[in-house]
């Protein structure tokens, strides 16, 4: 991973195994849960909230997604599912990072890894592989953030 | 008809009190993220930005905005759809 000259970040796939570590971002991800959860969490408003809002909000965390998987497959298909690099402009930046925590707040309510000093290494293999996704995520959420979405 | 408009008057102070919007604290937003969102969000400047996320890491919530209550509807939309879990709390 790298930043490019105009603001933005560029992600080098070295093989095909690489494009589906990317893919698993929308298998890990969970609209409509997370509308949910965060509607429940209103407060003295949530059940208005379910009905007016839950929908709207749904709605931007699938687009987040839908953007992420027609990005991947733009880039999978360039490179013939082989070594290749995908691009993230500045103005795609929020998308991509909505749709990385999207992820790992879904993995983080499955697994509830531990906030400091986490042995991957003694976690089941399930809860490893889950863990070693969510800290790439985070890495790639960094990285967009210092680099790409700058106010 | 007295009792009527002593009703009518408690009413139009409740409307005026402030609602306040409530950021909660979770393990998985990035810090640097949070102040970008109340930066973004609220135009806030760094300074306050950055005090207002210490305080939901530290303490667990910070009331980052208090105002009408159509308004703070708008804000506690905006925030949830950054993903960070925010409440609207009705005034005492």
């Amino acid at each position: 991973m790298a930043p490019t000259l105009n603001g933005g970040l560029r992600i080098d796939a070295e093989e095909s195994r690489d494009w589906d570590v990317l893919r698993y971002v929308m298998i890990d991800a969970e609209p409509r849960l997370l509308a949910e959860h965060l509607t429940d969490q209103a407060g003295d408003e949530a059940e208005d909230w379910r009905e007016y809002v839950q929908p709207d909000l749904e709605q931007t965390f699938e687009s987040q997604i839908n953007f992420v998987r027609r990005a991947i497959a733009e880039a999978t298909n360039a490179a013939a599912g082989g070594p290749g690099s995908l691009f993230i402009e500045k103005a795609q930046a929020e998308s991509w990072y909505g749709a990385l925590n999207q992820a790992r707040l879904a993995l983080h309510a499955h697994y509830e890894f531990p906030e400091d000093d986490a042995d991957a290494f003694a976690m089941p293999p399930p809860k490893r592989s889950a863990y070693f996704r969510y800290e790439f995520y985070m890495i790639l959420q960094d990285l967009l953030l210092k680099r790409v979405m700058t106010l | 008809m007295g009792i009527g408009t002593e009703t009518l008057t408690q009413d139009a102070v409740a409307l005026d009190v402030p609602w306040n919007v409530v950021v909660h604290d979770d393990p998985v937003n990035l810090m640097g993220y949070v102040t970008w969102v109340f930066k973004k969000v609220f135009s806030y400047d760094e300074k306050r930005a950055h005090r207002h996320m210490l305080e939901v890491h530290l303490a667990g919530r910070s009331i980052v905005w208090s105002g009408t209550r159509e308004k703070a509807e708008f804000y506690v939309a905006q925030l949830q759809s950054h993903q960070l879990t925010t409440s609207l709390e009705k005034p005492e």
